[in-house]
């Protein structure tokens, strides 16, 4: 509970900050580009406008103890699963990829499988699955 | 939660320890939420790496410059909701519910643009698996570039729908005066759920609309 | 409260304090939610032990015995699915964790007690739905739903995904309310290293449960939208990777391995303490190595894939992590065995399923380090040595600690004594039944005999049969149960407040306890299961 008053021109001020980064990472997008760097980049500016808007839109900085650390590890969490899977997915052979071999490429699920797109053929129903 | 008795439940022994339990509740729950949408992110990640030119070019079929003015509205929203925090700590309902509405109308018009987009993407045949008709692509990577695209901002569309609803339920407290300096702990567990949705969608703007 | 009246219960209890149906269906007391939770997980141990049955006499003889082939390939997924989802996930946490969380950390309830009404409900709804998806046409899948086999599956997948995916919520809800209840209701001298070992038990498994379940709820929501909407995001045929399916489910499913067995290993710690007369050896140990074991259960999902075309770096990296399990697994059971270990041991039926529970974890632990050896598993993978390997965790340990849990506050719940003799009865014969259906099944897996096949070779018969006598051994010790279970409900003799002369905090309370728990507030001045100074233990 904040007892002391607290302006809203704090609040205004993050808030011009996180908008000046969205312009930037529009720019940086659309009009510099940035090639291998543009992910990097973005991804970058998103964290720093994650936190702005954690800190204090979200009033972390007034948590305490548990309240502060239970988005930052949900994050680990998440970062453990893209890490790994990306990991193992850039360390497989190739033929265990999905554009592994090119005859491959080709779409060759069986017909009884594949379903035409909505309004070219007869509809059946799909609840119980294909 | 009831209105007839008293919003300070006993059983938590003090106030603060009510409105602790409540945030620290939240906070897991937007934790919680983080892991729901990490499938969506993974399968980004993964996908982009086997198929990195066809998601450049997959991109550009999406509108940028609208996604810039959804994001923008979406950080102001963020910024209206804040204020609803601060103001209602302060007690000051009217101002409350009245930067809460202004929130609320940037998220209605943040879905009115991604539905205006959604159309488009129909008529274009950029959709999702088997409904994928888009002829300068090629199937494999771009029709699952424009299911995660699907996948993300439509899951991101319905945790807008529930903040919205949200934010209307606040409005409704607010105006009723139920919420006051004392006890406001829906308002600030509600701005939270709002924030993260906010979140999400900062991630989703560069990952999706700015792929090079 | 004089614990030596001439009935030594409270006249007024969370069970007669108010009786008609509706105060049950919308209570959001705790303990009747707990006793809601057990009802309802004992109902899916029934079905899906009635399922385990039919597999089991079907694999009496090498051909067709009772049932078709399909119905065999229906039988096995709705085997594991109940048994996972709707009765080991639950089982522990959402039944005795919801009845004596809060009472050990003398609280009145748990933080949100509408949110854990809701849990109850949430679930119903998710075993509703699956269920509906059981009497459609079942679902032949088996309980991992591997893509692409499930998206194109005809049977009833649909209906069972969204009940599973809703069941999860229910699991969230129940994490999340533990985390919190730890957190913020302690009692004035539960200072954090008072908190019983149960507890930490359960604030661990409530971590991966809130961690876990959503990334499970997301990608089985992935597959019913590639069933339903064809949206191909793990169809090879459209660029899709099958074996990123398989990542996501395990970064889930793994860890709910440890969602049953931290309550398990939380409950024999309590089980262990009270019968040795003895506080726990190593309390600071027990309480590390259960966030030891949630954390790294998180680094080791990919020893389900070695043959799946996972990278060699992955299985490398995966089957090296998961061997560290072991070592925190190891770490309590030291602890355990120290505890016992110069105690004044009183042999009652809980410790008896304790005693089971440390020797079939063992066996079930060690096999586990065997098959994270990638080079061990491409022999094993897929045959009953898998099979047999996880029913000795998941049914060996889990299940035991379960029953060890209901035997132990089963007093404590009802305040009635279930007749002793039956219970040893019934316990031996459930875990020399256990033996005797699972350790062929090792010797099976070792001779090739693959998991999930309707057919063996006719050389293979004799250890099938012995795991089938095995089989029906478990289902008569547990009729046992229920038979004395239910009738010392009307007719067990009246139960004392601390029946077994424990020392753990859920006794402060009364046996069957007030309606919020304690008629004054509880003091916690003593460490938990401190037998130093005889006193006798006080009923707040």
């Amino acid at each position: 509970m904040a007892e002391k008053k607290k302006s809203t021109w704090g609040y205004v001020a993050v808030w011009v900050v996180l908008v000046v980064l969205t312009v930037v990472t529009w720019v940086l997008g659309t009009k510099v580009k940035l090639g291998p760097y543009s992910l990097p980049a973005s991804l970058g500016i998103a964290v720093v406008k994650t936190v702005l808007v954690a800190m204090f839109f979200m009033h972390l900085v007034e948590q305490r103890g548990t309240r502060r650390v239970v988005l930052p590890v949900s994050v680990l969490f998440l970062g453990l699963l893209l890490g790994v899977s990306l990991l193992e997915a850039m360390t497989r052979i190739r033929m265990a990829r999905p554009d592994g071999i090119d005859e491959e490429l080709e779409p060759k699920r069986p017909a009884s499988t594949r379903t035409t797109p909505p309004g070219t053929g007869p509809e059946k129903p799909r609840w119980m699955g294909n | 939660m009831s209105t007839e008795t008293s919003p300070w439940e006993e059983h938590f022994g003090s106030r603060e320890n009510q409105s602790k339990a409540a945030q620290l509740g939240m906070w897991i729950f937007l934790g919680s939420e983080v892991l729901l949408f990490t499938n969506l992110f993974v399968g980004y990640a993964v996908y982009r790496y086997y198929y990195p030119d066809v998601f450049v070019e997959a991109s550009k079929h999406l509108e940028v410059g609208w996604a810039t003015v959804q994001t923008l509205l979406l950080v102001t929203s963020s910024l209206f909701v804040a204020l609803a925090v601060h103001y209602i700590r302060q007690g000051r309902q009217f101002l409350t519910a009245l930067v809460l509405l202004v929130a609320i109308g940037m998220g209605v018009g943040f879905l009115g643009i991604k539905g205006w987009e959604y159309w488009k993407h129909w008529t274009e045949g950029a959709l999702p698996g088997e409904y994928y008709r888009l002829a300068e692509l090629p199937e494999q990577g771009a029709s699952l570039f424009f299911t995660l695209y699907f996948l993300l901002t439509g899951l991101h569309a319905v945790h807008m729908l529930v903040a919205l609803g949200l934010l209307g339920w606040l409005v409704w407290g607010a105006v009723s005066g139920k919420y006051t300096a004392e006890y406001h702990i829906p308002v600030e567990v509600g701005g939270l759920y709002w924030h993260l949705v906010d979140v999400f969608w900062l991630f989703i703007y560069p990952l999706l609309y700015l792929v090079e | 409260m004089n614990p030596s009246a001439e009935s030594s219960q409270p006249a007024v209890t969370y069970l007669n304090h108010e009786t008609t149906v509706g105060s049950w269906l919308l209570t959001r007391d705790h303990k009747r939610i707990g006793v809601m939770f057990l009802v309802l997980v004992i109902l899916a141990l029934l079905l899906g032990g009635i399922f385990a049955m039919v597999l089991r006499i079907e694999l009496l003889t090498p051909g067709p015995t009772i049932i078709s082939a399909m119905t065999y390939n229906r039988m096995f997924t709705l085997h594991g699915v109940t048994m996972v989802w709707l009765f080991m996930i639950p089982a522990i946490p959402s039944a005795f964790g919801n009845f004596v969380l809060p009472i050990m950390l003398g609280a009145k309830d748990v933080a949100f007690p509408r949110l854990n009404l809701a849990s109850v409900y949430i679930y119903v709804a998710g075993a509703a739905l699956t269920l509906f998806g059981m009497l459609w046409s079942g679902a032949d899948t088996g309980w991992t739903f591997y893509t692409p086999y499930s998206t194109t599956s005809p049977t009833a997948v649909t209906p069972i995904l969204l009940g599973v995916f809703v069941i999860g919520f229910s699991t969230i809800i129940t994490g999340l309310n533990f985390i919190t209840t730890v957190h913020t209701l302690r009692a004035p001298g539960m200072h954090w290293s008072r908190i019983p070992l149960f507890v930490w038990a359960l604030y661990g498994t409530s971590i991966i449960q809130v961690v876990a379940t959503p990334v499970l709820g997301m990608v089985l929501l992935l597959v019913f939208f590639e069933r339903v909407m064809g949206v191909g995001i793990f169809d090879p045929a459209r660029g899709g990777d099958p074996v990123l399916f398989q990542h996501m489910f395990w970064f889930y499913s793994h860890p709910a391995v440890y969602i049953m067995v931290l309550p398990a290993m939380g409950v024999i710690t309590e089980v262990v303490c009270a019968f040795s007369r003895k506080n726990i050896f190593g309390y600071k140990m027990i309480a590390a190595s259960t966030f030891g074991i949630a954390f790294v259960g998180f680094f080791s999902w990919g020893h389900h894939m070695f043959v799946s075309g996972q990278s060699t770096f992955g299985s490398g990296f995966f089957g090296v992590l998961s061997m560290l399990v072991a070592i925190f697994t190891a770490i309590k059971i030291f602890n355990w065995v120290a505890t016992m270990y110069g105690g004044s041991i009183e042999l009652k039926v809980p410790l008896l399923y304790v005693l089971g529970f440390i020797f079939l974890l063992m066996f079930g632990g060690m096999t586990g380090v065997a098959v994270a050896t990638t080079s061990l598993d491409v022999h094993w993978h897929d045959t009953y040595f898998i099979v047999a390997h996880f029913h000795y965790i998941m049914v060996g340990a889990v299940l035991m600690a379960f029953l060890a849990a209901l035997h132990y506050w089963w007093p404590k719940m009802f305040g009635r004594v279930y007749p002793e003799r039956w219970s040893f009865l019934a316990a031996s014969t459930i875990i020399f039944g256990f033996i005797v259906t699972f350790l062929p099944q090792f010797l099976l897996g070792n001779l090739g005999m693959p998991r999930r096949y309707y057919q063996y070779p006719a050389e293979l018969q004799w250890l099938n049969v012995l795991s089938t006598a095995g089989a029906s051994l478990l289902a008569f010790g547990f009729s046992l149960i229920a038979v004395y279970l239910l009738w010392s409900l009307r007719y067990g003799a009246e139960s004392t407040p601390n029946p077994w002369g424990s020392k753990g905090y859920e006794w402060h309370s009364g046996s069957p306890p007030a309606p919020h728990n304690f008629t004054e507030a509880p003091r916690f001045e003593r460490e938990v299961h401190d037998y130093t100074v005889p006193e006798a233990p006080r009923v707040y």
